[in-house]
């Protein structure tokens, strides 16, 4: 290994640890999980480190490597993959569909303006998005969270660019229905604040 | 100038909008749509209040671990020493 390898290693990757770490945790819900998966991203982007282009989206590369090494060591359980089908089919639907509003119409009784989403705390909303299922949570947390643009959802995904809008789309619907549940039955918006 | 375009068309193209992945024409006929109309105006503040909680609870993360950048360099060491 030669030294300017470290250097721009260092340089371009290392910057970028507190959002990788970000994304770990929302990708496995757990802080020492998410240590070690940031650990083993950084080792397995260090290792191909040649493959990368200096000077163009480590931040993205890394997400990329990060996600793949997530998705290999997870535990695949039954309820998981019941859950992917059963998104992966509304998403394909979602092609068909006749006009459906983006935003959670439900709300139109107690709170239509959104004033509650100021009330909420930042784990209460945080605890939303993790129940997301897979899918619908990763475009979330890459666009909303990390701020990614959707070419590059759309490149560490690993789908094409329709599909990140219809993941967004759904994601962020559900996930404004689960905090508007979460405000009504806490009980701070209620009928009276309409 | 700009075509006028529906409240359906406008909100349709909200969340692009909002997230800048618009064309700037395209852009330019959301933003004339919802800053004079009535009836979109309680979808897009409801969107931007969501939106906006989303950002704050992005910025509202916790940090990685104090020893956790320690550890990767000592990883990388390991292995440039290999």
């Amino acid at each position: 290994m030669t030294a300017p390898k470290t250097e721009t290693f260092e340089r371009e990757a290392l910057p970028h640890l507190e959002a990788v770490y970000r994304f770990a945790l929302r990708l496995t819900g757990s802080p020492g999980a998410a240590e070690d998966l940031v650990q083993e991203t950084f080792l397995r982007a260090y290792r191909a480190w040649d493959q990368y282009t200096l000077g163009t989206n480590a931040k993205s590369w890394l997400f990329t490597i990060c996600r793949n090494a997530f998705l290999r060591g997870r535990e695949r359980d039954t309820r998981r993959d019941e859950l992917v089908t059963r998104a992966a089919r509304t998403e394909s639907d979602a092609d068909d569909r006749v006009y459906e509003s983006p935003i959670f119409t439900g709300r139109a009784d107690y709170d239509p303006e959104g004033d509650f989403f100021r009330g909420l705390v930042d784990d209460e909303i945080l605890e939303a998005i993790d129940a997301l299922p897979d899918e619908f949570r990763e475009a979330v947390v890459l666009s909303d969270l990390q701020g990614m643009s959707y070419q590059e959802v759309s490149e560490i995904l690993d789908v094409p660019l329709g599909t990140v809008k219809s993941r967004l789309f759904r994601g962020r619907k559900m996930l404004q229905k689960a905090l508007y549940e979460y405000a009504v039955e806490s009980g701070f918006l209620t009928e009276g604040k309409r | 100038m700009t075509t006028p375009i529906s409240c359906r068309e406008a909100l349709e193209r909200l969340y692009e909008y909002l997230d800048g992945e618009l064309e700037p024409e395209s852009a330019d006929e959301v933003r004339r749509h919802v800053e004079v109309c009535n009836a979109c105006y309680p979808d897009v503040k409801f969107t931007t209040e969501f939106r906006d909680a989303l950002h704050r609870a992005a910025r509202g993360q916790p940090a990685p671990p104090g020893g956790l950048r320690r550890k990767i360099e000592a990883l990388l060491e390991a292995e440039t020493e290999e």
